[in-house]
């Protein structure tokens, strides 16, 4: 009897042993598999700042894609569209994202769509707004006549470095370029008013007042002349 | 008479060609597949569409121009049909015109087919297509006329693969000239400088042909520099030409 009840108790220790082992190889199973996944996901981020680190540079690039610059441009243009939106949906930092417009910028410097998403995201998501300056900059200097732009730079400069002169400037530029947005002649104006540039905001909005039919519009510019009036009495 | 029928020949013996005939498949699969990249753009898709059409179109000629042309003469003497040509009362020279004649016949061809195959997909795609994309086609033709002569000149001393080597080396450097020059301005040592400068006149200047960014971003061209660069064109290539048949000229069969 006692042979019996040893029997069935070791039975019972080594089934539990079993399903012990069973259970313990499951959890290490599982353990191993978070691991694995967890080094996979920093792998894959790994790769991803490796592969935009020795993401040549633009000057380097340009010569070596010969006539293809504008294919691969596109390509870079894709690349960043992705980098962007990966950044977005998880952590916000773009650490990269400059380094990936300055590429496309040399690639294909006219390519204004991309000088124009790049200064906006760089300005406002990845708060790198000197790089989205530099950016806009070189856009300028290869689609001067693209009014949207020079009206990016404005804006730039008004909404996030507050240098509401240079915003004028822009603005006052940005007006006088084909196809551009009529408002963006008084949004010069305010943007010199705001900066102290009385006597520019007030050229301004003389030349809107002697330009325009549009009743409401010469209403509007005579309100502002007398008010621009008065402060520069007040001010001497 | 006796030019067009190598003309002729070449033609038909190289539009048989597996190589030829895979590239013309690839680029129309290439083009077709814009269609993915479509929504990917972010309102660049007219823009993306047009750069991949007229890249395939540049690449897959390239691509012809090259590897079919760099063995069309070697073909002729490793299978020993030069003798038959040769014996006949054929000029060398009219052998090699007629040789570069019949390549450009071909690539005028799978050019033509290729503008038909973007233009059909940039209206299936809705985008309308204007006419500044033909002349960055046409520009690559040119470029094409002189690839095509260094591949035949290549091909009259060197096998296949050493002359496609060549052919892609003069290919690519050609659209460094501008660099070299720019390095000819930079250099203070007079010796670099000339050496930069002789490469620049030597190595066919092949960026001149590149109007690709131009046409897409719709930016003015001066009609002056088309006239100048098939000028450029017609000269670099019959000096190739001659060069060749001086080769050709001097090889024993």
């Amino acid at each position: 009897m006692g042979k019996f009840i040893n029997h069935q108790f070791k039975n019972l220790i080594t089934r539990f042993f079993i399903v012990a082992s069973v259970f313990f190889c499951g959890f290490l199973i599982w353990l191993v598999q978070f691991n694995l996944d967890l080094s996979r996901h920093k792998s894959f981020r790994i790769r991803l700042v490796e592969e935009l680190m020795y993401f040549p540079s633009g000057k380097f690039l340009k010569p070596v894609v010969i006539e293809y610059q504008t294919a691969v441009a596109d390509l870079v243009w894709l690349r960043a569209i992705q980098y962007y939106g990966e950044h977005l949906m998880s952590d916000h930092k773009y650490e990269y994202l400059d380094h990936i417009f300055d590429i496309l910028s040399y690639l294909d410097p006219r390519f204004s769509g991309a000088h124009h998403f790049g200064a906006l995201i760089l300005a406002w998501d990845a708060r790198q707004v000197q790089e989205a300056l530099k950016l806009i900059h070189r856009g300028i200097e290869y689609n001067p006549l693209d009014w949207q732009l020079v009206f990016d730079a404005a804006f730039i400069n008004y909404m996030l470095t507050k240098d509401y002169l240079t915003a004028g400037y822009y603005f006052e530029i940005a007006s006088k370029l084909p196809e551009t947005w009529r408002i963006t002649e008084r949004w010069a104006a305010f943007s010199f008013e705001k900066g102290g540039n009385i006597d520019l905001a007030l050229e301004i909005w003389l030349q809107i007042f002697n330009n325009t039919e549009n009743r409401k519009l010469k209403e509007l510019a005579e309100r502002n002349i007398a008010k621009l009036l008065q402060q520069k009495a007040t001010k001497d | 008479m006796r030019v067009n029928g190598i003309i002729l020949n070449t033609f038909r013996e190289a539009i048989r060609d597996k190589i030829f005939i895979t590239i013309i498949i690839f680029a129309v699969i290439v083009m077709g597949s814009s269609k993915v990249v479509q929504p990917l753009a972010l309102g660049q898709e007219e823009k993306v569409i047009k750069d991949i059409g007229l890249n395939s179109i540049t690449l897959f000629t390239v691509l012809i121009a090259v590897l079919v042309g760099g063995r069309l003469v070697y073909k002729e003497i490793e299978k020993r049909t030069i003798y038959l040509i040769i014996s006949r009362p054929i000029h060398r020279w009219q052998f090699i015109i007629g040789k570069y004649f019949g390549l450009l016949l071909v690539i005028f061809e799978s050019l033509l087919i290729m503008a038909c195959v973007f233009y059909l997909i940039l209206v299936l795609l809705g985008i309308t297509p204007s006419l500044n994309l033909l002349l960055s086609i046409l520009m690559t033709f040119f470029e094409l006329w002189i690839i095509t002569a260094l591949a035949i000149f290549f091909s009259t001393f060197s096998s296949p693969i050493t002359s496609s080597i060549f052919t892609f080396a003069i290919y690519f450097l050609g659209h460094l000239t501008r660099d070299f020059r720019a390095f000819a301005i930079a250099t203070k040592s007079p010796s670099t400088k000339v050496i930069a400068d002789i490469l620049y006149y030597l190595l066919p200047n092949l960026a001149n042909f590149n109007i690709k960014a131009e046409v897409v971003h719709n930016i003015y061209l001066e009609p002056k520099i088309f006239i100048l660069t098939i000028a450029y064109t017609v000269l670099y290539s019959t000096i190739v030409l001659i060069f060749s048949c001086l080769l050709f000229q001097k090889k024993d069969f």
